[in-house]
């Protein structure tokens, strides 16, 4: 019964697992947004600091 | 007037994008951009690419969350009872590990990208502070007298924190140097959102050594601020080298006619010629006020210069009127 119980938590582990994939693939940012994020979280920063 | 000094300059090595440059320490998450091997805020040697790290973070992950299934499949297996759940255990741990194995694979690249987000977005902080040390530090080698490295590490730092401050200080360090034409040098990061007579000059100097540098972003600088560059001392002579820069391409005359109808007439020789044969280039189009100012200039000063004969007399030019037909 137990192995049944494992089973079904690795079953639940792989499908959360696929489903993060999924969504941060959906959500992940593009080379060059996340450029942009940097340079401008720099400027901002630099700009709040004068 | 400051004595100039011959320098050499390493060339900059250009990446695709600016965060490529970016180094991280493994100890307090600072960032850097000066690839030094030691943390400039906790003096440790363990910098690393941001990327590098990105990767290793998220081939890390990766593993643990293997070695959690596994776990799980190994513990199936040995608490089963019987021969049945032994199978069920193994077949179905074996294909949920595959599967497991697959997505991460097919999502390796949008993890990566996740991770390297997710490293910049928590670290804000330590980004900022980071290229402020760097900065500092520049500074700190220009107080030290090696001007070339001081500048090397501004404009390392240039490249990502894009304030007029930064663009300055790099512009006052390369108005000490002999600039040459074999120097790695650039303009349009260095282009600052108000007038600068510092850069203006700078430019001047470009449009002798390097007229190659000198492209839209720069032409649209300076006929923005032409008012402010003919008080200066040198500015008309510093938008005749402007001037003489826009003819290296059509383009650009036909982009900017106004400077050209302005300067035109000061231009050197050679670069009246060039002009003269761009506008030959295409005989049939309208050159406008350009076309009235050249035909002009053309037959006061060089209607007989052997050099122009080849132009054929710029006839075409006659017909020239001030409403362009393009």
């Amino acid at each position: 019964m137990i192995t049944y119980v494992c089973l079904g938590l690795l079953f639940l582990f792989v499908a959360s697992r696929a489903a993060a994939y999924y969504f941060r693939s959906r959500r992940a940012l593009s080379p060059e947004k996340l450029d942009q994020h940097v340079l401008t979280v720099l400027q901002t920063r630099e700009r709040e600091n004068k | 007037m400051n004595k100039k000094i011959p320098v050499q300059i390493s060339p900059y090595i250009r990446t695709q994008y600016s965060y490529e440059k970016l180094k991280i320490c493994r100890s307090c998450g600072n960032f850097t951009v000066l690839g030094d091997e030691e943390c400039g805020a906790c003096g440790k040697s363990a910098l690393v690419p941001a990327q590098e790290r990105a990767a290793y973070l998220t081939g890390r992950s990766a593993w643990l969350e293997r070695l959690l299934a596994l776990v799980l499949w190994g513990a199936g297996i040995g608490l089963g009872t019987n021969d049945m759940e032994w199978a069920v255990a193994g077949a179905a741990g074996l294909i949920l590990m595959v599967l497991l194995i697959v997505m991460q694979n097919k999502f390796a690249e949008t993890r990566y990208r996740h991770q390297l987000a997710r490293l910049f977005k928590r670290g804000e902080e330590q980004l900022v502070e980071g290229l402020g040390i760097d900065h500092d530090e520049a500074i700190e080698v220009f107080k030290e007298g090696d001007k070339p490295l001081a500048y090397e590490m501004l404009r390392e730092v240039g490249m990502l924190v894009r304030t007029d401050q930064l663009r300055m200080e790099q512009i006052l360090l390369l108005q000490s140097f002999i600039l040459r034409k074999d120097m790695d040098l650039m303009l349009e990061p260095l282009l600052t959102h108000r007038f600068s007579a510092d850069l203006v000059e700078y430019i001047g100097e470009l449009a002798k050594v390097r007229k190659d540098l000198i492209k839209e972003k720069a032409f649209r600088y300076v006929l923005v601020h032409e008012l402010q560059i003919l008080r200066m001392e040198q500015g008309e002579q510093i938008l005749t080298r402007v001037a003489g820069a826009a003819v290296r391409m059509k383009r650009y005359v036909i982009m900017y006619p106004h400077l050209l109808v302005r300067y035109a007439g000061k231009l050197p020789k050679d670069r009246f010629l060039r002009l003269c044969m761009i506008l030959k280039s295409e005989p049939a189009r309208n050159w406008g006020e350009v076309g009235i100012e050249v035909y002009a200039i053309f037959n006061a000063r060089y209607k007989h210069d052997p050099e122009f004969q080849s132009l054929g007399g710029m006839t075409f030019l006659a017909g020239s009127t001030r409403y362009s037909r393009h």
